[in-house]
């Protein structure tokens, strides 16, 4: 999921946004400017969408483009004056932005828009890319944008051997710790650092491995790390968990309660009055050992109501430990 | 390195597959035909055919003759698929041991993975006739609502025909394999799997490398056979309405009916009209009746639509579940023998509201992902990096929830479905009755809340516990995994004495003893009893017969 940061107040219009951009992007809300700096350093979205009606909306824009992330970044301004078939690109890019869209908000619009925003920026890099390759020999510091979504700094490595490391203090690391994602990372942060490692360690790589303790730290390291995307790659478990691990300092989102093996509903499923009765007395002649007479009263049962799979499965469990006995 | 095969085993048909030099191929039999039939004939003298062959013996040797086994393997004999099958299908099916499913033919009881086994070992030997080397390995593939016990049987089969399964491969997560795999795709696709016994739809997300099943949902229950019956259904009301004939007191007669019908709807696929006939199908006081119906596209179509329509009810609830939209998928993969129908293509694309992918041909496409995860696996140690091995990786999910019962009859979930695999969830469990030595957990696969409305998976047995320790004092541990097999395991560590307690599944349905032990020797049997065979040789299913 590619991180974008909304910077708009309006309620209403987010739920367009989710519409539009949902699927794609993994979006960072802000309702004023203080907020959307605080949010773009931390995810460090390659798309801002940025409501120019807002006060400082425009500057906000601005200081974007001049920091020093503008070339891995794209800027869409929307706002009630921004007249998308009157004014160009040109005035959105004298503006701070690279495009415009007026209000209200056009679902289709805003997607071809930012669909055509993001194809720009990856032509920029691609033409970034090849000249840095072709310029490497001069050694020119070209200015390559910065892949926003890289993993952070934390994960490099071989994630084979950062996988044999991680293995033996397994309990002692909570999730972000165990991905290598900073706990404040987006979905798309951590969904890319989970591929990552799925590319390396997941058991299927494994297959026709000889070493079978490697097999099993692997694969141990490897089923805990899709426990940790399960959880927090779902907003409530993920909130949950959050909580847990700040008040208890949990590194698992595990259930703690007790599920009791309590006395068995079943002989009330059974229809058959006569056969009920024989089940229960063979559970009692279970609860007491007596495994022969246990077995005397389901076959009983069972001729009482030959269909009832309660008692079949009885039956079975029964005969089984005879022979087992 | 050595060669992995990939095997598609369907309900009806099944196909080979394997990669040859940097692409997946279908493994053709000697007459050039891509897919055999899952049917497998026996003869008194101890004789088997299987595969197309052994299509026709439904017809001429219905007693002894076994097809659609794979509604049966890996199901306890209580289970209603198995019901139903018994009372449809005319050879015997029986009860063994441990409620499994047995298969009764000429004094000889095989269990299903043992039937499974032969129609897998058919396919083995064109493989190695093709190939002319000897094949070991195998990706086998399973519906993705395939659960514990039935992939369990499926790999068993698997090893019974003398193949180490390398993988059990859900079959669309193969499909978008074989659709995706070195395309450096970035998308979201569905598979939609329309075979002959089921109905799969699955979600997936490609990036480049990775495939993420992001949802799956199907009816176990929903195939291109109820549509065979529906026309079938079809022809008994009208001999009933216009001769006064009732077909159902003719079980032979049915099953020709239920031949020339599934032949009929399949030949609809590409022509306007076709017509179901049968010289001589009954006797009556006036004499042999043939039967003659004319079935055309649009009257076909009426019959078909309510059976595809069910399909879409899934649709919805995997999207659902993927929280996603028709309109976020940007490709629709067709699967299974059922989607060569037009209407299929037409309601699916009307669904979807884009243009199903056409590319490779729905009965072949997973049998080709196997082949490619085969080949992936055959070299994958591990140890040199992203690079090698291709470097695809499935991220599959479990498609059904995992849970326990307990007290009033209720399940608890412990593993939701749609779960990334391999998992593995805790739970801590304790005893209701003083000195209690030994806890057992009735574990389900299923949807339900209610215990009688999920299938009884196996149950978990906690022994040697403390018998000196009082109601509720002695506390376990259980954990559940799924390993990246879709397999279950159970292991369990008892809390207060940190003493580890046996926590074996006896999975319930489960087959005992193999009926193929005195088959050592496999090689050139089938073959050969073709020349023998009562079977018109320039009748092979795949072609279309004109009417005779």
């Amino acid at each position: 999921m590619i991180p974008a940061l909304i910077l708009d107040a309006d309620q209403e219009r987010r739920a367009v946004y989710e519409q539009a951009l949902g699927r794609a992007f993994d979006m960072g809300f802000a309702a004023h400017v203080e907020e959307a700096r605080t949010a773009f350093t931390q995810a460090r979205p390659i798309l801002a969408v940025i409501c120019v009606d807002l006060p400082e909306g425009l500057a906000f824009a601005r200081e974007l483009k001049s920091g020093p992330n503008a070339a891995g970044l794209k800027i869409l301004l929307v706002g009630a004056e921004l007249n998308a078939e009157v004014l160009g690109r040109d005035t959105a890019r004298q503006m701070g932005g690279d495009d415009l869209l007026g209000l209200p908000l056009d679902e289709r619009m805003l997607k071809l828009k930012v669909r055509d925003l993001l194809a720009e920026l990856a032509q920029a890099r691609k033409a970034a890319a090849s000249e840095k390759a072709s310029a490497q020999s001069t050694s020119s510091p070209a200015v390559a944008p910065e892949p926003a979504q890289e993993p952070p700094a934390i994960q490099t490595g071989d994630p084979l051997e950062t996988a044999r490391r991680l293995y033996p203090e397994l309990d002692d690391l909570d999730y972000y710790t165990l991905l290598g994602v900073s706990p404040s990372a987006a979905l798309g942060i951590i969904r890319k650092a989970y591929f990552r490692f799925a590319r390396f360690i997941h058991p299927d790589r494994f297959a026709m491995e000889p070493d079978e303790t490697l097999k099993q730290e692997i694969g141990a390291v490897f089923k805990r790390m899709c426990e940790a995307y399960k959880v927090l790659g779902d907003s409530d478990d993920r909130a949950a968990y959050d909580r847990l691990r700040e008040s208890q300092g949990a590194k698992r989102y595990i259930r703690t309660d007790k599920t009791v093996d309590g006395p068995r509903a079943k002989e009330t499923e059974i229809v058959n009055p006569q056969a009920r009765k024989f089940f229960s007395l063979a559970q009692n002649s279970l609860n007491d050992g007596n495994l022969s007479a246990a077995k005397m009263n389901l076959t009983l049962a069972l001729s009482l109501a030959p269909n009832e799979p309660v008692i079949k499965a009885a039956l079975d469990e029964v005969k089984a430990r005879i022979e087992n006995a | 390195m050595e060669r992995v095969i990939g095997i598609d085993l369907g309900t009806s048909n099944s196909c080979v597959a394997v990669v040859e030099g940097d692409h997946a191929m279908v493994i053709p039999d000697r007459e050039g035909r891509r897919t055999q039939a899952s049917v497998v004939s026996f003869f008194p003298d101890g004789r088997r055919v299987v595969g197309n062959e052994a299509r026709e013996q439904i017809v001429y040797n219905p007693r002894n003759t076994v097809y659609s086994s794979k509604r049966l393997i890996g199901r306890p004999f209580s289970a209603p698929e198995v019901q139903t099958t018994k009372q449809l299908a005319p050879y015997p099916i029986v009860e063994g041991p441990n409620s499994s499913v047995l298969i009764e033919i000429f004094d000889q009881r095989y269990n299903m993975s043992d039937i499974a086994a032969l129609v897998i070992k058919h396919m083995k030997k064109i493989a190695e006739d093709y190939l002319g080397e000897q094949v070991r390995k195998a990706v086998v593939t399973v519906p993705a609502n395939f659960n514990d016990g039935q992939r369990n049987a499926t790999k068993l089969a698997g090893e019974i025909a003398g193949l180490d399964v390398l993988k059990v491969l859900n079959e669309p997560t193969a499909a978008a394999l074989a659709y995706g795999f070195g395309r450096s795709y970035d998308q979201r696709i569905a598979v939609y799997d329309f075979g002959g016994g089921t109905f799969d739809i699955t979600v997936l997300d490609i990036s480049d490398d990775v495939f993420e099943v992001v949802s799956t949902a199907g009816d176990a229950f929903l195939g291109g056979d109820d549509i065979d019956n529906l026309i079938v259904k079809m022809i008994v009301n009208s001999y009933r309405r216009h001769y006064n004939i009732d077909l159902r007191s003719d079980p032979i007669a049915l099953l020709r009916v239920r031949y020339e019908a599934e032949k009929t709807k399949r030949q609809l696929s590409t022509e306007e009209n076709a017509t179901v006939q049968i010289p001589s199908l009954i006797s009556t006081a006036n004499g042999v009746v043939d039967l003659n119906v004319a079935l055309s596209r649009p009257n076909f179509d009426k019959i078909a639509q309510e059976v595809i329509k069910r399909s879409f009810i899934i649709c919805d609830e995997a999207l659902k579940i993927a929280k996603t939209h028709v309109s976020e998928t940007e490709n629709v993969v067709l699967v299974g023998g059922t989607t060569h129908i037009p209407l299929v293509r037409s309601m699916v694309e009307s669904y979807f509201a884009r243009k199903p992918f056409w590319g490779v041909n729905p009965e072949e496409v997973v049998a080709l992902g196997a082949a490619i995860q085969g080949s992936i696996l055959g070299s994958a140690t591990g140890r040199s990096g992203e690079a090698d091995g291709g470097g695809a990786v499935l991220l599959d999910v479990t498609s059904l929830s995992l849970g326990v019962g307990t007290v009033g009859g209720r399940v608890e979930t412990i593993i939701p479905r749609n779960t990334p695999i391999p998992a593995e969830r805790t739970r801590i469990f304790t005893t209701s009755h003083d000195g209690q030595e030994v806890v057992r957990l009735r574990v389900y696969q299923g949807e339900s809340e209610r215990e009688v409305e999920n299938e009884l998976m196996g149950v978990v047995v906690l022994s040697d516990l403390d018998p000196q320790a009082l109601r509720g004092e002695t506390e376990i541990e259980v954990t559940f995994e799924i390993d990246s097999n879709g397999i279950v395991q159970a292991h369990a560590v008892d809390t207060i004495t940190g003493n580890s307690a046996s926590a074996d599944i006896d999975i319930y349905g489960a087959a005992e003893e193999s009926g193929l032990e005195d088959d050592e020797e496999p090689r050139g049997d089938e073959p050969e009893a073709l020349d023998v065979e009562p079977v018109d040789a320039d009748e092979n299913e795949e072609s279309v017969r004109p009417e005779e």
